[in-house]
C-alpha cells in the first residue's frame, strides 16, 4: 500500500542479492574478458606462426621444384646421350658389315692367287694386286672412321653416366624439400583447427610439427643425412 | 616472472622463424648443396704409370673431389714391391695416405708387417656387405685375411696369347714345308719327332707346345710378308720380307722373367708342392722346350744379350716384329691403340690381332707317339687391392672412395679404357654386351677362357722363399748358360739341372742386368 513501509528485514536481503549478482557479473565479465585476451593472443600467435610456415612453405617450394628441374634435366641430358650413343651405335654397324663386304672381295682375290699359284709380285696378278690394295685400303679407311665413331660413342656413354649420377644430389634435395613441405602444411592444417576449437595443445603441436618440416627441408639443402 | 620468460620465448620463436625464411630466401638464390665442410687432402698410392694416373685423374677421382670437398694427390709407383716399400716408409713417418693400390701377392706380407689395417674398420657393415656383393667371390676372397675383409678387389689381369691372324694363317698353310726339319730338330730332342699324326692347329686357342714350336719354327724360317713389311698397304712390293724370330715371351732375370718362367712350368703340370724340386718333370719338360727354342733361333736375339721384359716383348709386337707373344688385358689395349681418343697410336695393321688362351703344356717325350705329359692351359690371375694404410688419416673415406671406384659405370670405362678384367659380378655376366667392340671382346673371349681353363693365386713362397731367384739363375744356367749345340734330350737337361743346382749356378754374362 502507498505509504506502507516495507519491512527492514526482506530490504536488506534484496540488496545483498543485487550485490551478489553484480559482483557475479563483473567475476563473469572478468573471466570472458581473461578468455577473450588468451583467445585473441592464440590467435595472434597461431597467425605469426601461420606467417611463418606459409611463407617459408613459399620459399621450399620453389627450391624444391629448382632442385626437381636440376635433377628432370640430368636425366633427360643422360637420356638424349643414350639415345644418340644407340642411333650412333647403329651407325657403326652398319658401317662394320660394309666393311665385311669389303673384307670377303679381298679375301676372294687372296684366295683366287692362291688357287691358281700366282705370288704378289708375279706380273700376271698386277690387276688382282692392284685391286686388293684397293680394298685393303678401304678396310683400313673403313677401320679409322669406325674407331672413331665409337670414340663418339665413348664419350656419350660417359656423358650418360656422370648425368646420371649428377642428378642423384639433386633428388635427394628434392625429396626432403617434398618432405619438410608436406609437414609444413600438415602444421598449417593443425594451426588452423587451433584457431576454431582454441585448443593450445594444437598451437604446440602445429609449431613443433612445422619446426620439424623446417628442419627436414633445411637438410635438403646441406644434406647432412 | 614466468610471464616475462614466455614472452621472451615467443618473441624468440618468432624472430628464430623470420630468420628461417631469410635463410630459405637465400637458399633460393642458390639452391645447390654447399660445401662448407674444409676440403680434405688425400693422398692416394698407385701401382700404374704417369698416362694412367692421368686418366684416373681426369675421369675418376675429380668426379669424387668434386663431390665430397677432397683434394686428391695421386703418387705413382712403378711395382708392387715400391708400392710395399711406400707403406713402409708411411707406417714409419705417416704423410696422410689414405688409400693404396696392392696386389694380391703382398696381401698377407703387408697385413703381417702391420702395414695395412682392415678395410672393413671404415665401413659400416650395411655397406661393407652391399659393396662385396657386387663383386665377384673369388675376387673378394683374395682381398679377405684370415675371414676379415681386409682389402678391396680392383681389378683383375691374366695372362693370354696374343697373335697376328695373317701369321697363324701363314703358318698353318705352310709349316708342312719344314716337316722334315722340325721332325730332326725334335728328334734330337725325344728320339722320335713330332707326335703321330701331328697337324698344327688351325686356331691358337687348341695349341699345345708342339704347336708352338712348329708355328715359331715355319715364322722364324721364312720371309714374312704379314710383319714388318706389311706396315704399309702398297701395290708396290719394294718392302722386302725378312726372316726372324716371331715368337717372344720375357727372358732373362727380370722379374717379367720369373713370373713368365713359373706360368710355363704351372703349364707344363708342376704344382706349388713342386717348388724346389729340381728333378720334377714339369720342370725338366719346360727347360727343354726352351733350350729348343734358343737352339733353332726361335726366340729374339735380345733373349741371348741380356733378356727382355714384358714391356720389351709389347714393343717389338708393337713394330709388328712378332707373330705370337703372352700379354696381360693391359698391354693389349696399348698394342691396339684403339681403345679410346687419347690413346697412344698402336701397332700398325692392329685389325690383325687376336687373343687366344695359352697353349697347353706338352712334355717333347713322347710315348707311344704321343706327349708323355700334359699339363695344361695356365695362366696366374693377379687380382689388386685397394687397401687402408696402417695410418690412414680417414679409413671412413678411404672406404668411400674405394667403393666409389668400383661402381659399374667407372669400373666400365677404366676397363674400356685402360684395360683389366672387371671384377664386378655384373660386368663379367654382361661383357659381351657392355663391351661392345669387336677386338675387345675377343680379348675378353680369350681372357675369360683362360681363367676357366687353369689360372690360380701365386704361391706365397714362390717371392717369399726366393724361389723366383733361384729358378730364374737356374734357367739361365741350364738353357742360357750351355752352348748353344749342346745336347738337348731331356737326360742332358737332368745332368744340367742337378749341375747348376749341385754348386751355385753360374750366370751368364748375358743375363746381367737384365733387371
Amino acid at each position: 500500500m502507498p505509504g506502507e513501509k516495507p519491512p527492514a528485514g526482506t530490504s536488506g536481503e534484496e540488496t545483498a542479492l543485487l550485490r551478489e549478482e553484480v559482483a557475479l557479473q563483473k567475476r563473469e565479465a572478468e573471466a570472458r574478458d581473461v578468455r577473450e585476451a588468451r583467445s585473441e593472443e592464440l590467435k595472434n600467435r597461431v597467425s605469426v606462426a601461420a606467417i611463418i610456415l606459409t611463407t617459408a612453405l613459399s620459399f621450399i617450394g620453389n627450391v624444391r621444384s629448382d632442385r626437381g628441374d636440376t635433377a628432370g634435366s640430368a636425366r633427360a641430358a643422360a637420356e638424349s646421350a643414350r639415345r644418340q650413343g644407340a642411333e650412333l651405335w647403329a651407325y657403326y654397324q652398319m658401317k662394320m658389315s660394309e666393311k665385311a663386304s669389303l673384307e670377303i672381295a679381298r679375301d676372294r682375290i687372296r684366295l683366287d692367287l692362291a688357287a691358281r699359284g700366282i705370288q704378289r709380285e708375279d706380273a700376271r696378278a698386277r690387276l688382282d694386286v692392284l685391286k686388293l690394295t684397293g680394298y685393303e685400303e678401304s678396310v683400313r679407311d673403313f677401320d679409322t672412321e669406325t674407331q672413331r665413331v665409337f670414340f663418339r660413342v665413348q664419350e656419350l656413354e660417359v656423358q650418360e653416366d656422370v648425368q646420371q649420377r649428377a642428378a642423384i644430389e639433386p633428388s635427394r634435395s628434392a625429396f626432403r624439400y617434398e618432405l619438410g613441405g608436406k609437414l609444413i602444411t600438415l602444421a598449417l592444417i593443425l594451426l588452423s583447427v587451433t584457431i576454431l576449437s582454441s585448443k593450445r595443445y594444437l598451437l604446440v603441436a602445429g609449431v613443433a610439427l612445422g619446426a620439424i618440416g623446417l628442419l627436414v627441408a633445411l637438410d635438403g639443402y646441406f644434406l647432412f643425412f | 616472472m614466468r610471464r616475462v620468460w614466455r614472452g621472451l620465448l615467443v618473441d624468440g620463436l618468432v624472430v628464430l622463424g623470420i630468420l628461417v625464411n631469410v635463410g630459405f630466401l637465400l637458399i633460393n638464390l642458390h639452391p645447390e648443396r654447399p660445401h662448407l665442410a674444409r676440403r680434405t687432402k688425400a693422398r692416394i698410392l698407385l701401382r700404374a704409370s704417369e698416362p694412367r694416373i692421368r686418366w684416373m685423374r681426369e675421369n675418376e677421382f675429380a668426379e669424387f673431389a668434386v663431390a665430397n670437398d677432397v683434394e686428391f694427390e695421386l703418387v705413382g709407383a712403378r711395382t708392387f714391391e715400391d708400392v710395399h716399400q711406400k707403406l713402409i716408409e708411411e707406417k714409419q713417418h705417416p704423410a696422410g695416405l689414405l688409400l693404396a693400390d696392392v696386389d694380391d701377392e703382398h696381401a698377407r706380407e703387408l697385413k703381417d708387417g702391420g702395414l695395412v689395417r682392415p678395410i672393413a674398420d671404415g665401413a659400416d657393415p650395411a655397406s661393407l656387405r652391399q659393396t662385396l656383393a657386387e663383386l665377384i667371390p673369388e675376387a673378394t676372397a683374395r682381398g679377405a685375411v684370415d675371414g676379415k675383409q681386409w682389402y678391396l678387389p680392383k681389378r683383375a689381369l691374366v695372362n693370354v696369347a696374343v697373335y697376328l691372324r695373317p701369321a697363324i694363317e701363314d703358318a698353318y698353310l705352310h709349316w708342312e714345308e719344314d716337316r722334315k726339319e722340325i721332325d730332326a730338330a725334335l728328334k734330337e730332342a725325344n728320339g722320335a719327332g713330332l707326335p703321330k699324326d701331328f697337324r698344327l692347329h688351325r686356331t691358337p686357342d687348341r695349341w699345345d707346345s708342339f704347336d708352338l714350336f712348329v708355328a715359331a719354327w715355319t715364322w722364324a724360317h721364312h720371309p714374312a710378308r704379314w710383319a714388318e713389311a706389311s706396315r704399309r698397304i702398297s701395290a708396290e712390293s719394294s718392302l722386302a720380307p725378312v726372316i726372324a724370330p716371331r715368337v717372344a715371351w720375357p727372358c732373362g732375370d727380370s722379374e717379367d722373367a720369373a713370373d713368365e718362367l713359373l706360368n710355363a712350368l704351372f703349364r707344363h703340370g708342376m704344382t706349388e708342392q713342386q717348388l724346389g724340386h729340381f728333378d720334377a718333370a714339369p720342370l725338366l719338360d719346360t727347360l727343354q722346350w726352351q733350350v729348343l727354342f734358343r737352339k733353332h733361333g726361335l726366340l729374339p736375339a735380345q733373349c741371348e744379350k741380356g733378356g727382355m721384359e714384358q714391356r720389351e716383348v709389347n714393343g717389338l709386337f708393337h713394330e709388328r716384329k712378332l707373330a705370337w707373344a703372352s700379354i696381360d688385358q693391359a698391354d693389349s689395349l696399348w698394342l691396339h691403340g684403339g681403345a679410346r681418343r687419347d690413346a697412344e697410336p698402336g701397332m700398325p695393321g692392329a685389325g690383325d690381332l687376336s687373343w687366344a688362351t695359352l697353349p697347353q703344356g706338352a712334355s717333347a717325350e713322347l710315348s707311344r707317339g704321343q706327349a708323355a705329359r700334359r699339363g695344361r692351359s695356365f695362366a696366374f690371375e693377379e687380382v689388386h687391392l685397394w687397401a687402408v694404410p696402417i695410418r690412414s688419416p680417414d679409413p671412413r673415406l678411404a672406404f668411400q672412395v674405394a667403393r666409389f671406384l668400383s661402381q659399374r659405370g667407372l669400373q666400365h670405362r677404366e676397363a674400356e679404357a685402360e684395360g683389366m678384367l672387371p671384377v664386378r659380378e655384373d660386368l663379367r655376366r654382361d661383357y659381351p654386351i657392355a663391351f661392345r667392340l669387336e677386338w675387345m671382346q675377343r680379348m675378353l673371349d680369350a681372357s675369360f677362357r683362360q681363367l676357366e681353363r687353369g689360372t690360380a693365386d701365386l704361391p706365397a713362397a714362390w717371392v717369399g722363399d726366393d724361389w723366383d731367384e733361384k729358378y730364374v739363375k737356374l734357367r739361365q744356367a741350364v738353357v742360357y748358360g750351355r752352348p748353344k749345340d749342346a745336347q738337348v734330350t731331356l737326360a742332358a737337361i737332368r745332368e744340367a739341372v742337378q749341375q747348376a743346382t749341385r754348386a751355385p749356378p753360374p750366370v751368364p754374362e748375358a743375363a746381367h742386368d737384365a733387371r
